[in-house]
């Protein structure tokens, strides 16, 4: 019963949690954040640039 | 050096699409058959009353109808021949031999038929597919493409002989230019050539853009007189090129490397003498027809043709150009709008320097050439930089 | 630019510039609920992908830079999905999870072998001898008859995808190209490719490549530079331009059969007639479910149009002709798509039914939304999605080579373009009397040499027969040269000036979104 408790808590927990980032589109704004430090480490690799 | 004979006729030949010669041949019963491009075997085109005209526009000004219909990243070329077209200055053709093998030329006759802008009730057109890699199965496919859309509809249409015997007839007389094309082309390789980019881009120009039949006879003049012409005794010539790349019928692109003392020793370009100013060989043991699609789909140096063979051959055919006509470096020419050439330039500018060790330069320009201050400055300064080249070469020697 | 009093529509739910959703559309209850489900199934496939190999995953997305327009794949789903309510968003929304997850079990795949990951490794090494490298536009059906190798789209997934999913993703690469030389007017979606060659930002893997003039001059060229750096053994796989004729079709089969003898020497493997078999008949099912999916547009209220649709079948054509998974979801959206159209429901306002003509602007995917959202204009047809129509005769191994033919000639960029400019003309005229359409949006590829060529013909066309032509200047996937706003500006200005109309949604008229994915 304990365990059904936690359980049904979890997935309650997860629920909201989904739903929130879902309504709130946090998961596009996250990405966003990281966008320009993942562009300036692109830009500052070694290349072996060449035709 | 005195002026070369029957070269101001030539220029005022090419003054016009429809030029004199054309007109006399047309009048004689001759079905003008109009190309672009050397995936259309020229030689086919002058079977029987038929004769080929390679088109031009030249005089070309403004270009806005072309623009509305064409949009303005097209290609010069085809936008002045679909100009020319709407303007009535091809009214004279019979026959449009086309091949899908541009996208931009192909669109020209495409226009020209929906638009029907040839004031010609005989006037009829034909395209053609054709393979980019040399295989069986292509040549067969080039060969029975040629057939279809060419030769057949100049049989029953225009009443043209396409047989075996009259495509050897052409190709006889195509050789007999080409001969005269292959011993000038000789004398560009002397220290101090008695012919001049200019005069030898003209003579080149006039053979594709007159009838055999008509042409001949002056050709033959213009060989007898350059071969006692004596060059003048100062060498004006700085730096001697090999000129490679796309369409290419503006003769003023030779002045301008001519006011630079640059020397065209060869030209491997489109409307150039090679490939396309030499003697084709036939033999006896198999259709002409099959002989002629196969040696045009060989000699073929349109970057189109994609496969490995091919991309290779066009690097040494350079290489070699370079070698026996003892060029100092390579000038590879794009018209602007160009895809094929845009590539071509782009990579083999580079390959030709960096892997075959060739000085190489590479440009784009319009249509027409003429006053192009840009292309005269870069030219000058490519000059001076194969000189000092050659300079510092003496001096370590 | 008439200005409008501005109610609070859907671009007030947008960031400025980056036009990122401050928070998720709001459908009603049970869309919101379905997209909501939907999305969590979306991550599902993410997160799977992302734990199967959580080191090489990372190192694919440090070493790539096109790896990170997939990190905005959600994003890129809600623009696809903006708007729209009922059977378009639940088919869109099974369409586009779908791709998502045979992306991610392909992204496995490449990653895996390649070298560039995994210098050295014996394991990678053994993983590309099973796989075979084909150039993007060159469909891969045939790859249904080397069942044990895997053939890889190429130039799909670092340069078409990533093109489609983020705006800015082919910027870098054209730059390269340009600062390499490379003309600034040749398309876009070659001059991207060379500028990945120029990077070395391909996967290195593979046994041997297929090669082809798909679709057009521009990929004839870019392909010889890159081959430069893919080294691989190779083969062009030469596809016929003039389709329609009987004539050259002797020519493709033989191209064909040649590419399987090249494909057999360099996997080691024999060509499974039997596999490929099936695999046609597979795409036959595919295919008659777009056909289905085509009748329901037809109708006055057409369930399954829009950015999500064409996309889907591109990567269906292209991508996973011949695939069991692809089948079953066809099937199942069908059937979410004929509920609707029997309930006789369409919960959009559409004013206009327009074609959509010429290929679509990839840096600007989800324009078909934003007609629909701003304008009331419905896509109920678009050029990019018809293709490859013709079903496959399986009756013996010769019919089945002539329709694999027929499927390559017919493909993505190539039914219409090439075969001649009555092919495009005609069968532009003949969709907008068989949709019942009252409109047509012209795309007008400034780069594309080929249909740019003909851009008269379509106005003088449209004129004669008295159809309402906007054309919308677009550069398929460079945005620094026309912006989306600037194809919003073309819409709007005819919408106003010539068709006389206020818009649906005032907001959408004009924002900037430059800095959008």
């Amino acid at each position: 019963m304990k365990a059904l408790k936690i359980i049904l808590g979890a997935v309650t927990g997860l629920f909201a949690l989904t739903v929130v980032i879902y309504w709130f589109n946090l998961d596009t704004k996250a990405v966003k954040l990281i966008e320009k430090p993942m562009m300036n480490h692109y830009d500052n690799m070694p290349r072996d640039n060449r035709l | 050096m005195k002026d070369l004979k029957h070269i101001h006729y030539y220029e005022k030949l090419l003054e016009q699409t429809a030029n004199e010669l054309i007109l006399k041949e047309k009048e004689a019963g001759g079905v003008a058959v109009g190309y672009t491009c050397y995936y259309v075997p020229e030689v086919l085109l002058n079977c029987g009353n038929a004769f080929s005209v390679r088109l031009r526009a030249p005089n070309t000004g403004s270009l806005d109808i072309s623009q509305y219909y064409m949009s303005s990243f097209i290609c010069g070329y085809t936008r002045a021949l679909f100009e020319r077209a709407f303007e009535g200055g091809m009214n004279f053709l019979d026959f449009y031999a086309s091949s899908d093998t541009c996208q931009q030329m192909v669109r020209v006759v495409e226009n020209i038929r929906e638009l029907e802008l040839i004031n010609n009730p005989r006037f009829g057109w034909g395209i053609i597919d054709a393979p980019l890699k040399i295989s069986p199965h292509g040549n067969k496919l080039y060969t029975e493409q040629v057939r279809d859309h060419l030769l057949k509809p100049l049989a029953e249409n225009y009443g043209v002989d396409v047989s075996d015997e009259a495509i050897r007839a052409a190709v006889r007389e195509h050789n007999e230019i080409c001969k005269i094309f292959e011993e000038i082309s000789e004398m560009r390789k002397e220290d101090n050539p008695r012919i001049t980019p200019r005069e030898f881009h003209i003579l080149c120009l006039v053979s594709y853009s007159c009838p055999n039949a008509q042409i001949l006879p002056y050709l033959r003049e213009t060989l007898e007189d350059l071969r006692t012409r004596e060059a003048d005794a100062d060498k004006r010539w700085r730096a001697r090129v090999v000129v490679v790349g796309s369409e290419l019928d503006d003769y003023d692109f030779d002045e301008i490397m001519e006011n630079a003392r640059c020397y065209v020793a060869a030209d491997r370009y489109c409307f150039g003498s090679i490939p396309g100013r030499q003697q084709i060989p036939l033999t006896d043991d198999e259709p002409a027809l099959d002989q002629v699609c196969r040696y045009y789909l060989e000699t073929n140096q349109c970057p189109r043709f994609m496969s490995h063979e091919k991309i290779q051959q066009r690097r040494d055919l350079v290489r070699d150009l370079v070698r026996d006509y003892k060029a100092d470096g390579i000038v590879i020419e794009q018209a602007k709008f160009c895809d094929f050439w845009g590539y071509e330039r782009t990579l083999n500018t580079q390959v030709m320097q960096e892997e075959y060790g060739i000085p190489t330069l590479g440009i784009d320009r319009e249509y027409v050439v003429r006053g192009s201050g840009q292309l005269a400055t870069r030219m000058q300064a490519f000059v001076e930089s194969l000189e000092l080249k050659k300079i510092r070469k003496g001096g370590a020697e | 630019m008439k200005k409008f009093t501005l109610k609070k529509g859907a671009a007030s739910n947008l960031q400025d510039k980056t036009a990122i959703q401050k928070h998720r559309e709001w459908r009603g209850p049970q869309d919101t609920a379905y997209d909501y489900l939907q999305w969590c199934r979306l991550w599902g496939i993410l997160i799977k992908w992302a734990a199967s190999h959580p080191v090489q995953n990372v190192k694919a997305v440090w070493r790539y830079r096109w790896m990170f327009s997939y990190l905005t794949v959600p994003s890129f789903f809600d623009r696809l999905c903006e708007g729209q309510r009922g059977a378009g968003l639940r088919g869109a929304r099974n369409n586009l999870n779908y791709l998502a997850s045979d992306v991610t079990k392909t992204l496995t795949t490449i990653f895996s072998a390649d070298m560039h990951l995994h210098p050295g490794s014996r394991k990678a090494e053994e993983l590309n001898k099973k796989i075979i490298c084909v150039d993007e536009l060159l469909p891969n059906l045939l790859g249904k008859g080397f069942p044990d190798c895997k053939m890889i789209l190429f130039q799909e997934y670092p340069m078409y995808l990533p093109s489609l999913i983020n705006q800015h993703s082919p910027v870098h690469y054209i730059e390269q190209s340009e600062l390499y030389g490379l003309p600034a007017d040749v398309c876009p979606l070659p001059s991207f490719e060379a500028g990945l060659a120029i990077e070395d930002d391909f996967p290195k893997i593979g046994c041997c490549m297929l090669t082809s003039n798909m679709p057009c001059d521009g990929s004839i060229m870019t392909t010889m530079l890159q081959e430069r750096r893919i080294d691989l053994p190779s083969q062009v796989l030469n596809v016929p331009l003039r389709w329609k004729e009987d004539e050259v079709q002797e020519y493709a089969v033989g191209e064909i059969t040649s590419a399987i003898e090249f494909l057999e020497k360099h996997t080691g493997q024999k060509f499974d007639w039997d596999a490929f078999t099936k695999g046609c008949e597979i795409w036959n099912k595919q295919n008659e479910c777009k056909f289905e999916k085509w009748d329901m547009n037809r109708t006055d209220i057409p369930p399954h149009t829009g950015s999500s649709a064409w996309l889907y079948r591109i990567f269906e054509h292209q991508a996973v002709a011949g695939e069991p998974l692809a089948l079953k979801n066809d099937l199942k959206v069908n059937r979410i798509l004929h509920k609707q159209v029997a309930a006789g429901k369409c919960p959009k306002t559409i004013r206009h039914r327009a074609v959509l003509w010429n290929t679509p602007c990839n840096n600007y995917a989800n324009f078909n939304n934003w007609l629909l959202n701003c304008w009331g204009i419905e896509s109920v047809c678009e050029m990019i999605d018809i293709h490859g129509t013709d079903l496959i005769d399986t009756s013996s191994r010769e019919s089945m080579l002539r329709g694999l033919a027929d499927h390559y000639q017919t493909s993505t960029m190539r039914a219409h373009t090439k075969g001649g400019s009555e092919v495009m003309l005609d069968s532009l005229w003949e969709k907008y009397e068989e949709y019942n359409a009252d409109m047509i949006i012209m795309f007008d590829q400034i780069s594309c040499k080929g249909v740019g060529a003909i851009n008269g013909l379509f106005e003088e066309g449209a004129m004669k027969r008295g159809i309402p032509m906007v054309r919308v200047r677009q550069d398929l996937m460079d945005p620094t040269s026309i912006t989306r706003r600037e194809m919003r500006g073309d819409v709007n200005v005819f919408m106003q000036s010539v068709m006389n109309e206020e818009p649906v949604d005032p907001s959408l008229v004009d924002f900037d979104d430059d800095q959008s994915w």
